[in-house]
């Protein structure tokens, strides 16, 4: 029976953990942690990204010479870059955020640069009809085009993001949840890996409810109800 | 804004390999009149809009407007054969769009003068297609009120829907005295709201015809209209 419960936890008891580990102050400095790092690489994915999303879905010419690039960037194994970085930069925060950003980029380049590609030739008149200045023009025809596409890209990219980050903190890391999964790893910990991973699946829920949800309802208000 | 002249003299204008779309064409505009450009499908009258329109700036020749080449001068009030609303605003925002400008009441006043007061919050989804149209005619209102740049716009209409607009537009015209310039396909528009038609035949495009319509279009009756009809079919 004590195996059993050793391996197969109930929930209460994963919650009672999780009370546990919060009262002590570790799962939140270990979340705090692996949230600034996710957030610090998804930031530099998106900004990065975006960038050269708009660049490849307008110049057809770099296009086409980094295409091949951009397939071998988004096949390249995350363990792979992490591994190599970690021997380059050696176990530091920077070699972290970077290999998360290295494999997320090309993932957010595919999907602006799409988008770009599929602004409406019609809007593009208009502007030049109504000689709007590029900044007008970039408010109200390319931002607006272009903001369901970030969108998508935000939402792909943290869902890639928050497992990337978890499997790099367990590669070497001295915190975060990933790191800390690692060692309950070792003792056979169930139920600590359970209430980390279920304190770490809260945040995430937290954050598509309470940021990414409202932000898709205000980007989509002007369409027609399905 | 005072209604312009517009003088037209394209010594070129091709797309691609074969015969020019234009060669030699001269036309010009007095203030304050309604020309329409009447011709087959691809003869080239869209593409002689975008050109005034100083979107098409592809060309050699000269087109001015009031003295002042088309590309440089203020922009037309340009109204597409579709609505062309920016969907993502409202039908306020998109009038304002045309005219940073105009303030919210100036753009509400010209939405009630084309009979959409009290709809300027509703997105383009939530406007039938003659309402669309009708924003469409308020935006270009905003951007020039002298002088507008029609592409057919009763293109893609039904037959009652084309009759409103046509009414809604020619109490336009009479109330502000634009510049026009209709491009249309439709005998029908250019009897109706023109002073002048221009037909247009051929590749390069020449001007095959040049019609005067002298009676004021308030005072056009069936008589008339037939008359003018029967002008441009010999």
């Amino acid at each position: 029976m004590v195996f059993v419960h050793r391996l197969f936890p109930t929930p209460v008891m994963v919650a009672e953990e999780i009370w546990a580990l919060a009262s002590e102050g570790r799962l939140l400095s270990d979340l705090v942690r692996t949230l600034v790092r996710a957030m610090a690489a998804f930031a530099l994915a998106m900004v990065l990204g975006t960038a050269l999303g708009i660049v490849l879905g307008r110049q057809a010419f770099l296009d086409r010479l980094f295409s091949s690039w951009l397939v071998v960037g988004l096949n390249l194994p995350a363990i792979v870059v992490a591994i190599v970085l970690y021997i380059w930069l050696g176990l530091t925060e920077t070699a972290l955020i970077a290999g998360v950003m290295i494999n997320k980029v090309p993932l957010v380049i595919v999907t602006i640069r799409e988008g770009v590609r599929s602004f409406s030739a019609e809007y593009e008149e208009l502007g030049l009809a109504l000689r709007l200045g590029f900044r007008r023009r970039l408010a109200t025809i390319y931002w607006p085009q272009l903001l369901p596409f970030v969108l998508a890209a935000a939402r792909t990219g943290l869902s890639l993001i928050w497992k990337i980050v978890l499997v790099f903190e367990v590669l070497g890391s001295d915190g975060g949840v990933g790191y800390r999964v690692s060692l309950m790893f070792q003792f056979f910990d169930v139920t600590g890996i359970l209430a980390y991973t279920a304190a770490f699946i809260i945040v995430v829920l937290a954050f598509e409810y309470g940021v990414l949800r409202p932000l898709e309802g205000r980007a989509r208000a002007w369409r027609r109800p399905a | 804004m005072a209604a312009p002249s517009l003088n037209i003299a394209v010594t070129e204008k091709r797309f691609g390999v074969g015969a020019p779309l234009f060669a030699d064409f001269n036309l010009s505009i007095e203030p304050g009149t309604v020309v329409a450009l009447l011709g087959p499908s691809g003869i080239g009258k869209s593409s002689l809009l975008r050109m005034v329109a100083g979107i098409d700036r592809a060309f050699s020749g000269s087109i001015a407007i009031d003295a002042v080449a088309a590309a440089q001068a203020p922009a037309p009030g340009f109204v597409f054969q579709d609505a062309r609303l920016l969907p993502w605003l409202t039908a306020l925002e998109n009038v304002r769009l045309a005219n940073r400008d105009l303030d919210q009441a100036g753009a509400e006043n010209l939405l009630s003068q084309v009979g959409l007061a009290g709809r300027g919050g509703d997105f383009p989804h939530q406007l039938s297609g003659g309402m669309q149209r009708r924003v469409s005619l308020a935006r270009a209102l905003a951007a020039n009120p002298g002088l507008l740049v029609l592409d057919e716009p009763f293109v893609s209409l039904d037959a009652a829907l084309a009759a409103e607009m046509r009414t809604l537009l020619a109490e336009t015209i009479d109330a502000r005295r634009p510049t026009v310039l209709l491009v249309t396909h439709n005998v029908e528009d250019g009897v109706r709201l023109a002073d002048r038609i221009i037909l247009l035949a051929g590749r390069p495009a020449q001007i095959a015809a040049d019609v005067a319509l002298d009676t004021p279009r308030s005072e056009r009756n069936e008589a008339v209209l037939d008359a003018y009809r029967a002008r441009l079919m010999a």
